[in-house]
Formats: C-alpha cells, sequence, structure tokens
C-alpha cells in the first residue's frame, strides 16, 4: 500500500496533465470581474476573476499582457481567453489567460446607471434638494467603521480646527452583507440626536463591490431623506457613488469632509471681533455725526431761538454726552484722545458756559429780542446765574464788525 | 430680532450682528436707536463668544441607543 503511494509531485502532475488534456478546459473564454489586480515587476500580472458567487485566480504572462491597449483595474468586467490549468508548485487551479477583452460595461455598472437614472428621474439629486451646511454645528455625527484611516482622518482634522466640537460616532458596518441596511440604521440613529447638526457618511477606498453598499437604493434614499445634513465622503475622489449624489455635499476625502463640517474655530472668533470693532467705530462716527449737528442747532438756536428751547438742546446734547460716555464704557480706549477733545467741546457748548462768557439773553414775553430798533420799554435780561427785569433809557443803532 | 435671541443658533446671531453694524450707517439712526443698537450688538458679540467656547469637545460613541465617550481620547 505504501509503496503504491503517490507523491505529491506526482498527483498535482497528473492532475495538471488532464485539466490540460481536457478540450473543454483549453482556449476558452470566460466571462467575470477583475480583482485583487496585482502587477508584478516581472511583468506578470496577478488577479482573480470573479462572478457574484465564484472566483478564480489569473495568471496573464507579460508576453500575453504586453500588447493590451488598457490597464485592467479591480472592478472590470472583462472576457479572459486561455485555459484553465494547475500550478503544480502550489497545486492551485488557475486560468492562464492569454487574451483580455473588455466586457462592455460591467453588471454592476448597468445596475448603477439604471438606478441613478430612476433616483435622477425621481429628482432625489436634484441640487435644489441640498441643504446648506450649518457654519457651526452644535456636534458632528459620524457614521462610518469604528476602526480605521477615515476616523482617524476625520478626528484629526475636527480637532485641529475646533477642539471642543462635540463629536459623535456611530461605528458601522461599511461593506459586505447588510451593510447597506447598518448604514441606514446609523444615519437615522444619529440624525435623530438634537444637537448633531450635520453629518459625515464615509468609508475608504475598495473595489466597487467594497463600495457597493454606497450605491444601494435604500442608502442612497435614507441620505436623501435625512433631516440633516449630509456630507459623503466614500472611497477615493475617483470613485463616485450614488451616495455622493443624494449626499448635500460630497467630499472627495474623509479629511475633506471634516473641513466641510467643521468650522475653523480662529476664523470665526476673528469675525467676531471684526464686526465688534466695526460696531464700536460706527457708532463713534454716527455720535459724532450727531454732536456736530447738535452743535451746529445750538448755534443757530442762540441767534434765534427762546431759551426754552435751548435749554431742550441743551439737554440732548447731555444725551449725547452720556451716550459717549457709555461707547467709552464700551472699551474703546483706542478713541479715548478723541473722546477727551469731544467731550470739552460739548460743555462748552452749552448755553450755560455762553452766558458765563459775559453774554446776557434779553428776552421779550418769551421771545429773544435781536435788534435794538424793536426794544420795548421793559424786557428780561438771562444771566447764567438768574435773570434780572430792566427798563430802557436809550437806545441807537451801531454796527459791530 | 430680540425675541427668542436664546433659542438662534450661532449663525442667526452672526447675522443679526452684522445686520446692526450695516443698520448703524454714520448718523442715520436717531440716537437712542443708535444706543439700543449698539449695546444690542455688544450682547450679541458676547454671546457669540461664548457660543464658541461653549461646546464641550469630545468624541462620543452611540452604541445600542445610547451615547458613551469614547474609550481612547483622539488616537483613533
Amino acid at each position: 500500500m505504501q509503496a503504491s503511494a503517490l507523491s505529491v509531485s506526482d498527483l498535482n502532475e497528473y492532475v495538471r496533465r488532464s485539466l490540460a488534456g481536457d478540450p473543454m478546459l483549453q482556449g476558452i473564454a470566460v466571462r467575470g470581474e477583475v480583482s485583487n489586480f496585482r502587477p508584478y515587476a516581472s511583468g506578470h500580472w496577478y488577479f482573480s476573476l470573479k462572478d457574484e458567487n465564484s472566483r478564480i485566480a489569473c495568471v496573464m504572462f507579460r508576453q500575453h499582457n504586453m500588447g493590451l491597449r488598457f490597464k485592467p483595474q479591480d472592478g472590470m468586467k472583462v472576457v479572459l481567453i486561455g485555459s484553465a490549468g494547475l500550478y503544480t508548485v502550489s497545486g492551485s487551479y488557475q486560468f492562464y489567460a492569454e487574451a483580455m477583452l473588455q466586457d462592455g460595461v460591467g453588471e454592476l455598472f448597468q445596475r448603477y446607471n439604471a438606478l441613478k437614472d430612476k433616483l435622477l428621474k425621481e429628482g432625489l439629486f436634484d441640487a435644489a434638494r441640498k441643504r446648506p451646511l450649518p457654519l457651526l454645528p452644535r456636534a458632528m455625527g459620524i457614521v462610518t467603521s469604528g476602526s480605521g484611516a477615515v476616523l482617524h482622518d476625520i478626528l484629526t482634522v475636527a480637532h485641529r480646527r475646533f477642539a471642543n466640537m462635540p463629536l459623535i460616532l456611530r461605528p458601522a458596518q461599511v461593506q459586505g452583507e447588510g451593510a447597506a441596511e447598518d448604514l441606514v440604521q446609523a444615519l437615522h440613529e444619529v440624525a435623530q440626536l438634537d444637537t448633531v447638526d450635520v453629518i459625515i457618511i464615509g468609508r475608504g477606498g475598495g473595489s466597487i463591490e467594497d463600495l457597493w453598499a454606497f450605491n444601494e437604493e435604500k442608502l442612497v434614499r435614507a441620505i436623501a431623506a435625512c433631516p440633516k445634513p449630509v456630507i459623503s465622503a466614500v472611497g477615493h475622489e475617483t470613485d463616485t457613488t450614488l451616495a455622493d449624489f443624494a449626499a448635500d455635499m460630497r467630499a472627495p476625502t474623509p479629511s475633506a469632509a471634516a473641513e466641510l463640517a467643521v468650522p475653523d474655530k480662529r476664523e470665526l472668533n476673528q469675525r467676531v471681533r471684526a464686526l465688534r470693532g466695526e460696531l464700536h467705530q460706527k457708532a463713534m462716527n454716527s455720535l459724532l455725526m450727531l454732536s456736530a449737528r447738535m452743535q451746529d442747532l445750538a448755534r443757530r438756536l442762540e441767534r434765534f431761538n427762546p431759551a426754552m428751547r435751548l435749554q431742550g438742546y441743551a439737554h440732548r446734547l447731555a444725551v449725547v454726552n452720556q451716550a459717549l460716555l457709555s461707547i467709552y464704557a464700551g472699551r474703546l480706549r483706542e478713541h479715548r484722545a478723541q473722546l477727551d477733545a469731544l467731550m470739552g467741546k460739548l460743555q462748552a457748548m452749552g448755553p450755560g458756559e455762553t452766558l458765563r462768557r459775559g453774554y446776557a439773553l434779553a428776552l421779550h414775553e418769551g421771545r429773544p429780542l435781536t435788534d435794538v430798533s424793536h426794544l420795548p420799554e421793559q424786557f428780561t435780561l438771562v444771566f447764567h446765574d438768574g435773570r434780572a427785569e430792566v427798563r430802557k433809557l436809550s437806545a441807537q443803532l451801531e454796527e459791530f464788525k | 430680532m430680540t425675541q427668542k435671541k436664546t433659542d438662534l443658533g450661532f449663525e442667526a446671531k452672526l447675522e443679526a450682528l452684522e445686520a446692526l453694524v450695516n443698520q448703524m450707517e454714520e448718523g442715520g439712526l436717531p440716537l437712542e436707536k443708535l444706543l439700543q443698537a449698539y449695546e444690542q450688538g455688544i450682547k450679541i458679540s458676547q454671546d457669540l463668544t461664548r457660543d464658541l467656547d461653549a461646546a464641550q469637545g469630545k468624541l462620543m460613541i452611540l452604541k445600542d441607543g445610547s451615547l458613551k465617550p469614547a474609550e481612547d481620547e483622539d488616537g483613533a
């Protein structure tokens, strides 16, 4: 029994020969999708060809692939021509491809396109549906794998831009069976949290199959229907999924998504500071304009109007004064000198100050007397500290230059 | 604009402040309105600065419907 045992090499060689001798396995065409494509430095290509249920290891030697006009990529649907055989060294069954043709549009792409057309017609991707992102979210929701580079990148950028931004992660399955369902559920849970004002949903790069959950109708619809704005960051920049079309904003990378969702705190602080500065400045300027107008009015009143109204304006001047003081209290240090000068001027303008300078106001029946030719027999002189009833002794016209 | 100020989001407050500043064109407002606008503006700007620092920046994990702080700070 032992004497008749085969060596491994003998067995593998036997299987190789049987396969090689089977005309059904020689010079055949096989259709499938390229995956795990690995071009070696030797020029040989190694990859898998697969359909929804099965896969086969493939090799395409340099002499066969040299003349090929396209470079295969994972997810590409192709037809291979060659033969199936056994690689005796590892005992592995594989396909030796001698030619490769692109098989039009792959089946997944067909499904993708059909769904895209349908949703497009429904208006699910309309620009009008897109919601603006909040300037400052109260919290950011993150739906992605709980481990890996995507989360790390988002956290790093968020921290750099706004260190105290609240972040809420709902870890989700991002590929494989049930991924779309879990993503839908995760999105729903995060969107329900009141403070979450923006949500990033995404995953890292991968083959079209890896990204497929993001092309599934239920997830695409859930993103479009999400009550909070959603930013998608799926795969690499060159991968576009239907989730990207449905999202309010599409980011080329997870880092870019975080840049979109999280504002730069320093920038916001600067904006607030600039507005406060402008507020001070404009309030100051307005008050200066008002006081200039008051001064002008007061000057005219001194010539034409009764003392009562003079006092009214003096009161309003005091209000302006007060206002200037309150602005001053608003820590407008840089304007201190300007303010001091202005307040001095305002005080000098009150009627009391004018009277104190040696002027007197002549009134008759409450109206100011402005010319000597109409001077009554008896009138009132108003001084800064009181008034006197006086009688006219004599009057004559005189020119003042 | 003055009612329910606490309910306004950061963005709405920032816009309100911008509107106040724009409204305050030189000499355009009567004195009382000017002072009102100024005081309101200062208040909003203080609010805004407070808003920026109010948040408690932490990573929380949502699992089985409840929120828990992440085990590791930052990192992954």
